[in-house]
């Protein structure tokens, strides 16, 4: 037994000795749902096609398990060469546990993405942690049968809802910043919470206690419960994320889902999650991984990438338009992401305190356990104890 | 796509994949510090395995049953301590390095799962006779070593990948898969050579042990073996996806020819059953 095994182990070193003849080899795997993969592998035929020395492997995992087999693989030495569709704090995350290479040096073009997007990969020391692929963001749907025109503000919201229009809005801190924003506050000062953030809150949560009287307010933090009403037909309006149109367009048809900007846009800024390419740090494969990045985010496939999927923006800078007649849902997703909020590394923590913080007491705030005020104030000082106590 | 060209695209994919991984150093590495580990092992075990047999050895006579499991015991686990131990140096000698070790966790795992079959092992030679463990340890345990060994292997380099599941070819217009061609080979062979194997062992215990009668339990045994055989055969068929309708139009026309044909042995076999009882 010990033999054989020493024999295998000796087989493998000696063809470590014989690299590939026939170029180099390039194992990408990918994150996106069974329905929009051909989508993705198809660009990556067409990448294969204009660099034949490259020899692509593709495969497709789940994103739930995605990030854990590869930290395995990457563990080992294994796994893919590039991994794509991660958002960019788990990108991070990689990059911090040594198993995501910092792109910084790899010849990839830069110069092709929005100085914001650039901010979601940049890393402590100035390391570039991914390379930005696509975003998604907040925006409104509309069911187009049970309403003729979608709001345009705030008030014209609550006028709908007041009329008895079903508006379904999340209550949570993420799914629900655009409400902050759209109120004219912020909670950022930078990386740390701004001296605004007390008062922006705690007009946001007025807003929404209001709102929670009016006879078509839907309020639930629960954002799976409001995707379901809305694909059911049961709420007409709905602030949700922009990935959620892929399963409402198989649920409702093209024609029975809508999108427009988020109320109060553009004042209105919902956050905008940056979907990343990454490379396995184990992987030597430099150049042909810079080879993919720069064609996978060049204008032309950036174009057939926000075309083809649902409810993702391009994130290359000279992709600014696409026609709205054409492709009028990407082209609202896309306006709505040049006004969304990016949040930088150096924001990541403070989000993650504002979301363990804030969720539990918006619901205390709507149960009318605590008042707006009160509940603004608990979260700043649940927030700001969390930060003095983080290292 | 048809099956044939199914399989051969998956195949190039693993063959690039095998080569993009033994092209990276960390990789190299690795195999490296396991091959240098596995070497020494043997090397190591051998002289510690002469030494023990030269002060311990119990011999075939009279020696007791604990002086037997502790001959067995150190004799059978010597190989498989001396790799963990020096694995686990290897590993942290790459970690100091700044190596990844991934691929050693894999080693030392396949390395516990061998020290677990040892230990039944040399328990098995303690009690049992060392010829007929012998035996079976070139027909079973080898092999189905081999094949939990291969599997981790398999699973550490192509993780989660649907290589078992593509279909090789078609069957009565049931597609037939690695694994199903797999389970169909090896895993019926296992199981055949298992089911023998703890017959046999059975058989030892109770005749040696329980003082039970050999031909009654060589009899009950062979017949628990037809029906563990039977069952084996019917798991396989339904794994590979055969219409069971197929299957009882044959046998159904199989039976009354078959009946004819061996009807004096099925008779004789009868009798032989009811003279059990």
């Amino acid at each position: 037994m010990w033999t054989s095994l020493v024999g295998l182990v000796a087989l493998g070193l000696a063809a470590c000795a014989f690299p590939p003849t026939t170029g180099q080899g390039l194992i990408v795997w990918h994150t996106w749902s069974e329905a929009e993969a051909p989508v993705i592998e198809q660009v990556l035929v067409d990448f294969q096609r204009l660099h034949p020395e490259v020899r692509v492997s593709v495969e497709r995992k789940p994103y739930t398990t995605a990030l854990d087999e590869f930290a395995a693989a990457s563990h080992a030495g294994l796994g893919p060469d590039v991994l794509i569709g991660v958002e960019s704090v788990y990108a991070h995350l990689l990059n911090e546990n040594g198993l995501a290479t910092n792109l910084r040096a790899v010849a990839i073009d830069w110069t092709r993405f929005d100085a914001n997007t650039l901010l979601s990969v940049e890393g402590q020391s100035r390391t570039r942690v991914g390379a930005p692929l696509n975003a998604y963001v907040g925006i409104l749907f509309y069911n187009p049968t049970l309403i003729d025109a979608p709001p345009k503000t705030l008030a014209d919201l609550m006028a709908m809802s007041q009329q008895g229009v079903k508006v379904g809005i999340p209550t949570t801190f993420f799914a629900g910043y655009w409400g902050i924003t759209g109120l004219g506050g912020t909670v950022f000062d930078g990386d740390a919470l701004g001296p605004d953030a007390e008062a922006s809150l705690a007009t946001w949560l007025t807003w929404l206690v209001t709102f929670q009287q009016t006879p078509g307010a839907v309020l639930s933090p629960d954002m799976r419960a409001l995707v379901d009403g809305f694909a059911r037909g049961d709420i007409a309006l709905l602030a949700a994320n922009s990935l959620e149109l892929a399963s409402l367009k198989e649920r409702m048809g093209s024609d029975g889902v809508a999108v427009a900007p988020i109320p109060g846009f553009p004042q209105a800024r919902p956050f905008s999650n940056v979907e990343v390419m990454v490379m396995n740090s184990a992987s030597v494969q430099h150049e042909a991984v810079a080879l993919l990045i720069n064609f996978m985010t060049n204008e032309t496939q950036q174009r057939k990438l926000a075309r083809s999927t649902s409810g993702r923006a391009p994130v290359n800078r000279k992709v600014g338009r696409l026609n709205e007649t054409l492709y009028p849902h990407v082209s609202v997703i896309l306006k709505q992401n040049r006004a969304a909020v990016v949040p930088t590394t150096g924001q990541d923590r403070l989000i993650n305190h504002l979301i363990v913080a804030a969720d539990p007491v918006y619901q205390q705030v709507l149960e009318g356990v605590l008042s707006p005020e009160d509940g603004a104030r608990e979260i700043v000082a649940l927030v700001s104890k969390e930060e003095r106590e983080t290292p | 796509m048809t099956a044939e060209s199914n399989i051969l695209v998956l195949w190039q994919e693993v063959w690039t994949e095998l080569l993009v991984y033994l092209g990276r150093p960390s990789v190299q590495a690795q195999l490296l510090v396991a091959l240098v580990v596995l070497s020494v092992t043997i090397g190591a075990s051998r002289r510690l395995q002469a030494w023990w047999q030269h002060v311990a050895d119990p011999g075939e006579g009279q020696a007791t049953l604990k002086r037997r499991l502790l001959y067995q015991v150190v004799h059978h686990m010597t190989p498989g301590i001396v790799a963990l131990i020096l694995l686990q140096m290897g590993k942290t000698v790459l970690v100091l390095w700044g190596t990844r070790g991934g691929l050693l966790d894999a080693l030392l795992r396949i390395v516990v799962l061998y020290l677990m079959l040892k230990i039944l092992l040399a328990v098995a030679f303690a009690l049992g006779d060392g010829d007929g463990m012998r035996r079976y340890q070139g027909t079973l345990i080898i092999p189905l070593f081999t094949v939990v060994l291969g599997g981790q292997l398999l699973d550490v380099f192509f993780h989660n990948r649907q290589l078992w599941a593509t279909p090789i070819f078609v069957m009565f217009d049931s597609p037939i898969t690695l694994s199903g061609l797999f389970l169909v080979t090896v895993g019926f062979y296992l199981w055949v050579v298992g089911i023998h194997a703890v017959g046999q062992g059975i058989h030892y215990m109770a005749t040696r042990y329980a003082g039970a009668d050999v031909g009654t339990t060589q009899a009950m045994l062979t017949l628990l073996r037809y029906l563990l055989i039977i069952v084996g055969l019917g798991y396989v068929l339904f794994r590979l996806n055969f219409d069971t309708t197929t299957i009882a139009a044959i046998s159904g026309g199989l039976s009354v020819g078959v009946g004819f044909a061996l009807s004096t042995i099925l008779s004789n076999f009868a009798s032989g059953v009811l003279l059990l009882f």
